[in-house]
């Protein structure tokens, strides 16, 4: 049975409610808001995939570096310079199922090149806009750092 | 009333435009950053990566004719023959090729330019170099100049940017990142 009120239509049904509500003054406001996020979010998650690469590129570079600049010392990647070059990488969260050194193993002679290069499987994720809204692409791709070579000076009487 | 009846009424009124005007004006500039700091990251990693491909090369050059000098300290290197290694393994590591133009996969966009290149022996230090730095061993003073592509912002900053990069090598040369 109705209350006096709702039949005097002072009160009126939840959905009437929500109707009216909905489309008071600030509601378009907020809907302009909610098409132009789409706009906002993306950047912000392009950016920071692109910086994350770009992050993991010198990582790479500089475990290459590292590398290269002992290799130069001790004549070759010894046992113990591709443990150090592994630690670093896992250190910086770098999955080593995924990389691939190509180096000079130990021991080279003097004068003799030394050289490195690492290569990584990755996966390049970006984010466009298409007419169902926002979507990620995601694309496999190598990340290589070198060869990059010297020579060895490591000398032995 | 229907609901497209309802949204075509209010849109007509205007209402919302100038948040969207307003988010869209807001994009640019912030846009503008995300490139911009994308941008200085990526020329970083290129510096660095040239940085590298020197100061191996630089001591590449290094190598003495003969080890048991090098070994017992105070040695004396062939100008030329250091110049001959340097310019052999700067075109390895940077991807170059005989004229010094960039071949695929450099981070060079253009000629690869070696400025300076100095060899300091027994006799000529201690020093200092042209661009400062002090000399103390037998060493490679070396500048390196290319030009590397802008990614992004070309139309704000021109479609090339400029890289320097001056290292001063000795066979006690460090690890360290400028």
């Amino acid at each position: 049975m109705a209350s006096k009120e709702v039949k005097a239509g002072r009160l009126k049904s939840l959905p009437a409610l929500l109707m009216k509500n909905f489309w008071r003054k600030g509601t378009a406001e907020i809907i302009a808001f909610v098409l132009v996020l789409p706009f906002l979010i993306l950047p912000i998650a392009n950016t920071v995939n692109m910086l994350t690469d770009l992050v993991r590129y010198d990582t790479l570079r500089q475990a290459a570096r590292q590398a290269v600049l002992r290799m130069e010392i001790e004549g070759g990647l010894t046992s113990d310079g591709l443990y150090n070059l592994e630690a670093f990488l896992q250190s910086k969260g770098i999955d080593l199922s995924k990389v691939h050194i190509d180096y000079t193993p130990y021991p080279v002679p003097y004068g003799e090149e030394v050289k490195i290069r690492i290569v990584m499987d990755t996966v390049m994720r970006r984010y466009t806009i298409t007419l169902g809204g926002i979507k990620r692409v995601d694309e496999n791709i190598q990340m290589v750092y070198g060869p990059i070579s010297s020579v060895s000076k490591k000398y032995e009487r | 009333m229907g609901l497209f009846r309802l949204s075509a009424r209010n849109m007509k009124d205007r209402k919302g435009i100038s948040s969207i005007f307003i988010a869209l004006l807001f994009l640019i500039p912030f846009m503008t950053f995300s490139m911009f700091l994308i941008e200085s990251r990526f020329l970083y990693t290129i510096k660095n990566s040239a940085d590298d491909a020197v100061v191996a090369a630089a001591l590449a050059a290094l190598k003495s004719t003969n080890p048991v000098d090098i070994a017992y300290g105070e040695y004396v290197l062939d100008p030329n023959a250091a110049r001959d290694t340097f310019y052999e393994y700067l075109r390895k590591n940077m991807k170059l090729d005989e004229n010094m133009n960039p071949l695929p996969g450099s981070v060079a966009a253009g000629t690869v330019h070696v400025d300076e290149f100095i060899v300091y022996n027994p006799g000529s230090y201690p020093t200092f170099c042209p661009r400062g730095t002090f000399i103390k061993n037998t060493s490679i003073h070396v500048v390196v100049s290319f030009k590397a592509k802008r990614p992004a912002l070309t139309g704000l900053f021109g479609k090339y940017v400029n890289i320097v990069i001056h290292r001063d090598v000795d066979n006690f040369y460090n690890l360290q990142e400028e």
